[in-house]
């Protein structure tokens, strides 16, 4: 166990725990014999160059790779008890317990309040005070309820793209959900929207186990409690390390790593 | 120089191309004017045709038209979105029955229109007992805007960012419910173009009508009776009356006149979908 | 999956399945009624008889072929190069207000019923021929009506086609100091030929399928014509005219010809399938 920030996280007892995954599209494999913990209410960042997976490990966890034709997923993912790759597991239920974010906003071409209270009906939840406060909570949790509290019914196409974002963490947060994905959230953002959306995403790890898709090594390095590198080799994309950001970073014990570390600087 | 005078020569070419066309559609839109305006009154919308057309209005032809189009778009609009949605929602680009469908599809819009009146005569006529009627000629014509409904459909799903389809895919939205919510509204647009073309084709359509929906002009009291639509009353009144040349100028001037209608309500329609989506 | 969506699916795929339907729920009432009279006096009689006349069991139907060819083809022939006249227009020499305005009327003159074009030929075109070379109700009416029909359609898409050509080959041209025409011979025209080739088969096949117009002002007399001004009858025609009377033999005669129209028109749209794919995508 470690303390960090007054926020506890329990490295030994997993909660999402990967083993053995493999994920090939119109049989090319892209992901071979990748195993990966991760502890309750902590962030894991995965990095890696581009194509080496990262996305298509997070699609699995909430089984957005079932919309891809063509894809065949392999292994077992445990969530909590939730066996999330068995076929008779309710991928609706699994998808409220896992909410993602993309890279790209992607609001819904309706107001404000109806992104959210849209969201929530989809899940049975459509008592008014309810659904109202729900609302407001989740917009007060990612900093966007007073910026937008007097025009919950304008269109949430009229939001600049960090507030979309921003939007979409709370329509997905407002689900209460166990686990949430965030698949390079900053990365179509300018640098001020994306400080403020990382900001916000560091508070999540009170509530939320969060893992993180990002290309950006200094934000990994800012954000994350433990950390793993995503490599191709043969065509595959393989784990290569992974374990505390601090550890991870500072010493690497891969030489892939150290490369790949040392190649922000040049 | 010879590239200039080859331009100049080009330049004459397509003035005068494009001159000769304005001047023809002026020559019809005038001749239609001249001859049709004067009999163009409520009365004449309003009223049943008296001696074979050459007098009295075309009240019973236009709610006839009105009740094949009626049928038509009952059938053919609710199918077509569904076809639609199916071609690309549920079927991967490429894939064999997708393909089958689309190809299909494309053969359908080729089918010349009097080959549907032979079909609508032979298969909801006669096999289906419908004889001639309203009813008949709503399907036949349904058979034949089809296609258009769902190209036009289909173009406007595709424009759907695929963004949206798997947020809404990971916020666990049901099937249902992302159709219904985002993806139909967003396509909204795009279905009102294509119930525009549809219906720009089947109310301007003739001959797949003459032998399915009929000839009779007078007011129908339900859709198994058969009734007389503009076109088929302009034909009529050209071909075989007599000194039924004004009331036929008057009636192609209705008909373009409703069609025009039709073409720019759904314009301010589509326009008033896109603001209220973009201000809401 | 809830059950809500499992139901929308088979009806989607029910739907799906209704529309595709329909061409071959088509193709086989054709079918059914035509092929009797194929198999019990075969294919050959309709080529061979000495004439048309199903009351005594001639059913020669090749002088309404060459009626419904030569309006088709006569028609495409002059609107195709006018059409790409028109796109010419609006993209190298129209300011573009005057484009958008000649666009606007394009459009309306390609959504005026047939029926009206018809009527409009019937009431000035056939007299001012007739005032040349009686009867006027004759091949060259046809073909005029139907030019006049298909050219819209046919400027729009030749518009639309000289829309994609990419600005950069424009440009390019440009930069080489190509005038207008050699800008349009060497850069627009090749690299729109794809659309503009498919374009021109698919108006064939709507020239070819055209019933109302050219019944109004061919004259309807079955013959060869020996020159534009005799009158002709087409296969469309004379599947309207005579379908009002037409009982046993020479109903299925009827729906030979609708068949023959029928497999000519999807052979056309296979065609203007093979031209816009022998073009690699851009």
């Amino acid at each position: 166990m470690k303390c960090d920030g007054g926020v506890c996280i329990v490295f030994d007892v997993p909660f999402i725990c990967v083993e053995n995954l493999s994920v090939s599209y119109a049989s090319r494999p892209a992901l071979e014999a990748l195993s990966l913990n991760v502890p309750s209410c902590s962030i894991t960042a995965i990095i890696g160059p581009s194509g080496c997976g990262k996305s298509s490990l997070l699609a699995c966890l909430n089984r957005l790779t079932d919309d891809v034709p063509g894809s065949r997923v392999g292994g077992r993912i445990r969530i909590g008890e939730l066996e999330v790759l068995d076929p008779k597991t309710d991928v609706l239920a699994l998808r409220r317990r896992v909410g993602m974010v993309f890279q790209k906003p992607t609001p819904f071409p309706l107001s404000i309040w109806k992104n959210m209270a849209l969201t929530l009906a989809q899940h049975g939840i459509k008592d008014r005070a309810l659904v109202a406060e729900t609302i407001e909570g989740a917009l007060r949790d990612v900093g966007l309820w007073h910026e937008v509290k007097d025009r919950l019914g304008t269109s949430a196409l009229a939001l600049s793209g960090g507030q979309q974002q921003r939007l979409c963490i709370a329509r997905a947060i407002a689900l209460k959900p166990d686990v949430i994905l965030l698949d390079e959230p900053c990365s179509a953002l300018d640098p001020i929207a994306s400080g403020v959306v990382e900001a916000h995403i560091k508070e999540l790890r009170r509530r939320f186990t969060v893992v993180i898709v990002t290309h950006n090594l200094a934000q990994a390095r800012r954000v994350s409690d433990l950390t793993a590198l995503l490599w191709t080799t043969d065509g595959v994309g393989r784990l290569v390390e992974h374990g505390p950001t601090a550890q991870l970073f500072s010493g690497p014990r891969h030489p892939i790593t150290s490369a790949y570390l040392e190649g922000r600087h040049g | 120089m010879r590239s200039r005078r080859a331009d100049a020569v080009l330049a004459a070419f397509a003035w005068a191309a494009a001159l000769g066309v304005t001047v023809v559609l002026a020559l019809i839109v005038f001749e239609l004017l001249r001859h049709g305006a004067g009999r163009l009154d409520w009365a004449f919308l309003t009223t049943a045709p008296r001696n074979a057309g050459r007098e009295g209005g075309i009240g019973p032809i236009l709610a006839s038209t009105g009740l094949i189009l009626a049928v038509t778009m009952a059938v053919a609009l609710p199918l077509g979105l569904a076809t639609a949605v199916f071609l690309t929602e549920l079927t991967r680009r490429g894939g064999v029955f997708g393909r089958l469908v689309q190809l299909s599809l494309d053969g359908l819009a080729a089918v010349p229109s009097i080959v549907f009146g032979l079909f609508g005569n032979a298969f909801f006529c006669k096999t289906l007992g419908l004889g001639f009627s309203i009813l008949s000629g709503g399907l036949t014509l349904a058979c034949m805007v089809l296609p258009i409904l769902i190209r036009t459909t289909e173009e406007g799903l595709r424009a759907v960012p695929p963004e949206t389809r798997n947020a809404a895919s990971a916020l666990a939205y049901s099937r249902s419910a992302t159709l219904w919510h985002l993806l139909l509204p967003a396509a909204a647009p795009a279905v009102i173009v294509g119930l525009v073309l549809g219906l720009g084709r089947a109310i301007a359509e003739t001959a797949a009508l003459v032998y399915t929906s009929g000839y009779v002009d007078r007011m129908p009291e339900s859709l198994m009776d058969s009734g007389r639509s503009l076109s088929i009353h302009i034909f009529d009144l050209s071909m075989n009356v007599a000194g039924g040349d004004a009331t036929a100028y008057a009636t192609s001037l209705t008909l373009i006149l409703v069609l025009l209608t039709i073409n720019a309500l759904a314009s301010v329609t589509a326009r008033r979908v896109l603001e209220r989506r973009l201000s809401v | 999956m809830p059950r809500r969506d499992r139901i929308l699916t088979w009806a989607l795929r029910a739907a799906a399945c209704t529309a595709a339907a329909t061409l071959a729920l088509i193709v086989c009432f054709l079918a059914t009624e035509a092929l009797p009279l194929v198999a019990k006096i075969g294919p050959l009689r309709f080529l061979r008889d000495a004439l048309w006349s199903p009351s005594s069991g001639l059913y020669q139907m090749t002088p309404m072929l060459a009626g419904s060819l030569l309006v088709t083809l006569g028609a495409v022939g002059i609107a195709a190069p006018l059409g790409v006249l028109c796109a010419v227009f609006t993209h190298f020499f129209a300011p573009r207000g005057v484009a958008t305005l000649f666009r606007r009327a394009l459009e309306l003159l390609a959504g005026i019923p047939s029926v009206v074009y018809g009527f409009w030929g019937l009431v000035v075109l056939v007299p001012k021929i007739n005032a040349v070379h009686p009867p006027g109700a004759s091949l060259l009416a046809g073909i005029a009506i139907l030019a006049l029909m298909v050219l819209p359609t046919v400027a729009l898409a030749a518009d639309a086609s000289f829309a994609a050509v990419p600005r950069e080959l424009v440009a390019n041209a440009r930069a080489l100091g190509l005038g207008k025409w050699g800008t349009l011979r060497l850069a627009v025209l090749p690299s729109a030929r794809s659309g503009l080739c498919t374009a021109c088969i698919l108006q064939t096949g709507r020239a070819l399928g055209e019933t109302m117009a050219v019944l109004m002002v061919c004259g309807n007399i079955v013959q060869f014509p020996q020159s534009l001004f005799d009158p002709v009858r087409t296969l469309t025609a004379n599947i309207a005219l005579e379908m009002a009377y037409a009982t046993g033999d020479h109903r299925a005669a009827l729906f030979v010809s609708g068949l023959l129209l029928m497999i000519v028109v999807l052979l056309l749209l296979l065609a203007a399938e093979g031209v816009s794919r022998a073009q690699p995508a851009r």
